[in-house]
């Protein structure tokens, strides 16, 4: 068992007053048989908040804040346990995990690449935890980190082409071919040590049990990871969501800090 | 009734002078135009309607009970009546609907089901509307405009009373409201039907309204006055799609929704008239499976028929549907509103063969279906009387149990070799008569 300390805090700045703002966020880990949260604070930076949980699951704060406001800020931070022998159960996992979505979708270039290892290693005779973890190294060996080239509705087809991006990329170029395999696949956003923003990966259901692999480390995804929302792809797990009214530009500040409590 | 054909100068003028229109967009361009009304009714003899009356209720019963399934518990997917794909690749599904049981359990509260009558006088569904189904004030309208014109008519004919149908929409917003009060949602008045929404809005004594004027509020949804003072909206029957319906949670972009009234309605603090996600149960691909979702749910032999129909997503349908290509219609199941629709006849040798590459490539996207011979009804066409396909639209209303509305729009193309008689595709309409006797 291990404990984790983790510190995520969000500040928008906007150039001009805006009014009418309607926000959604997803930033409170979750519990599940393999992460505990011990000690949990949220906070934000006005109080006409409720809470829900959306169709995957997933815990939300949403709220709206009327009046003119040009600054917005949220925090979440505690205490999580993590388990590492212990993983996520879910017998019956939702089917829409199976199925591709825009953002995951193949295309002509990426199924040639898959099918050739899939021929190399003879992914057809093998189970699908094994193919995932081959999948996950073959895409870190392919992709080059780089900043700046995607954006976060770049397509796992795009990012595929150019062979760069960020963890969002590898994460949905991995989905793309893990459901291409009939592999039931999803989502996942989190936080990991080391890291100081917030991280995705994917999980994969074998035998009714969640197993994470996390493609832009080439890691199978241990205690180090905190796990905060997932979904079939980025769009159902967006940490902070808004809409306002006003014509305004806006600033975006992320702190993430994750340490072990010893 | 010749008495009333004396009227319809008349009747299309006062209808003019109402505002009975219909928008539509082409060319990008929005265009308003009279919708034409055409004085001779579709006249439909009790024993008839009675049958369409048990077999329209159930349909939309069982359609009720799939959608209540296919979004918790997915019985029917779990017994392989319906191969999983339909459901999860159609754009109808709505992942954000998930595990959400509406208030009373009441997905398609206001269903719009399309029939044809064939020349064989037999009845067949051509499409199920249970999302945002449009046109009953249309018949409601002109059959009051017609009373004036020609009162005699219609105490002289034996014909079911359309007036309730107010009433009906009333009851089932009455019965899924859970506190507050009744609201329509209009996108505005440039929108193809928002005549519609203002004068269903006077009749049912709900408050007409656009996005602006509601708000969420910790997990109510208010409606706004002008001086500030806010009411609690109990039921919303919405005439926006879902795409619009909650920018926070489907199209960020949108203006005319209301930022997070989908997480008031999924806490069960509003009704959504009709429930978002509907467009699984609709879906031209599901529509095939409609008969064995009524046997599934119902236990009960399907009352209506549907048009004889294939899916080339199974082979020996596809194999079917390349060989007769060119007697059959191919509609897309992405489109709507008389999109998407295309009769194998009408096209080029290229162009048949570009259309089969499709289906091949892609032959979840389509169903293909034999032409019907549609029964052709009478239209007044300046003093003469023509032949023209028409088909009816009737209206079934679900509050404790369904209940079809005695009429219903009856729409004709205008045009002799159509076989579309969408409104959005410039056709006419009439009144449906329903005999009491």
């Amino acid at each position: 068992m291990k404990e984790l300390h983790f510190v995520y805090t969000t500040k928008y700045q906007f150039s001009n007053l805006i009014n009418s703002h309607h926000y959604s966020l997803r930033i409170v880990p979750m519990n599940t048989e393999r992460q505990k949260i011990k000690h949990l604070w949220t906070e934000v930076d006005r109080d006409d908040k409720t809470e829900t949980v959306d169709a995957f699951g997933n815990h939300m704060i949403i709220g709206s804040i009327m009046a003119p406001h040009d600054t917005f800020k949220f925090k979440a931070e505690g205490n999580v346990l993590i388990d590492e022998t212990a993983f996520e159960k879910d017998e019956e996992p939702l089917a829409i995990y199976k199925y591709p979505t825009k953002l995951t979708a193949m295309d002509k270039n990426m199924r040639e690449f898959l099918n050739e290892l899939s021929e190399r290693y003879g992914y057809d005779s093998m189970r699908p935890y094994d193919v995932s973890y081959s999948i996950m190294k073959e895409i870190y060996s392919c992709m080059e980190y780089v900043q700046g080239i995607t954006d976060v509705l770049t397509s796992a087809s795009e990012a595929f082409k150019y062979r760069k991006g960020v963890c969002q990329d590898y994460a949905h170029i991995m989905l793309a071919f893990l459901r291409e395999r009939g592999i039931t696949a999803r989502y996942v956003v989190g936080m990991m040590m080391g890291e100081g923003v917030s991280h995705a990966w994917v999980e994969i259901n074998e035998n009714g049990n969640w197993y994470g692999f996390d493609p832009t480390n080439d890691k199978v995804v241990d205690g180090d990871y905190i796990k905060i929302s997932h979904g079939r792809d980025y769009e159902n797990c967006i940490v902070s969501k808004g809409h306002f009214l006003g014509a305004a530009e806006q600033t975006q500040t992320i702190e993430v800090r994750v340490e072990e409590v010893r | 009734m010749e008495e009333l054909n004396k009227h319809v100068n008349t009747v299309n003028h006062l209808l003019a002078r109402y505002g009975v229109r219909f928008g539509i967009y082409k060319n990008n361009t929005f265009k308003e135009q009279l919708f034409p009304f055409d004085t001779i009714p579709r006249i439909i003899p009790k024993a008839e309607f009675d049958y369409l009356d048990k077999g329209l209720a159930q349909r939309v019963t069982a359609l009720n009970l799939f959608l209540a399934d296919i979004y918790n518990e997915k019985k029917i997917l779990k017994d392989k009546i319906i191969p999983e794909d339909f459901v999860y690749s159609s754009s109808g599904y709505l992942p954000e609907c998930e595990g959400i049981m509406p208030p009373k359990g009441v997905f398609s509260h206001i269903s719009g089901i399309d029939l044809v009558q064939g020349d064989d006088e037999k009845w067949y569904v051509l499409e199920d509307n249970l999302r945002v189904p449009s046109g009953a004030s249309y018949p409601l309208i002109a059959r009051d405009l017609c009373r004036k014109a020609s009162p005699n008519t219609f105490s002289h004919n034996h014909i079911e009373d359309n007036r309730n149908y107010a009433e009906l929409l009333k009851k089932t917003m009455d019965y899924v409201n859970t506190g507050g009060i009744n609201v329509i949602l209009t996108p505005g008045r440039y929108n193809a039907a928002f005549f519609e929404h203002s004068y269903l809005a006077e009749k049912t004594g709900s408050i007409l309204a656009t996005g602006n004027d509601l708000v969420v509020e910790g997990d109510r949804l208010y409606y706004q006055e002008y001086d500030g003072e806010k009411m609690q909206v109990g039921a919303v029957y919405r005439r926006i799609s879902d795409d619009y319906l909650d920018p926070m949670t489907f199209v960020p972009e949108s203006v005319i929704g209301i930022p997070h009234i989908f997480d008031v309605y999924k806490k069960g603090n509003v009704a959504l008239l009709n429930a978002p996600g509907n467009g699984i149960a609709d879906d031209k691909g599901i529509y095939y499976f409609v008969p064995k979702i009524i046997k599934y749910y119902l236990n009960e032999e399907p009352i209506l028929n549907n048009a004889p129909t294939y899916l080339p997503f199974y082979e020996e349908d596809r194999k079917y549907v390349l060989e007769n290509f060119e007697k059959l219609v191919i509609k897309d199941v992405a489109e709507a509103g008389g999109y998407g629709v295309v009769f194998g006849k009408d096209l080029s040798k290229e162009e048949v063969a570009d259309f089969k590459n499709k289906i091949i490539s892609e032959p979840r996207r389509f169903i293909a279906q034999e032409v019907i011979n549609f029964l052709d009804l009478d239209v007044l066409d300046g003093d003469k009387i023509v032949k023209r396909k028409a088909d009816l639209r009737a209206f079934v209303l679900t509050s404790d149990k369904a209940e079809v509305w005695k009429s219903g729009l009856t729409r004709f193309s205008r045009n002799p070799d159509s076989a579309i008689v969408n409104s959005s595709q410039g056709g006419g309409f009439k009144d449906t008569w329903v005999l009491s006797q």
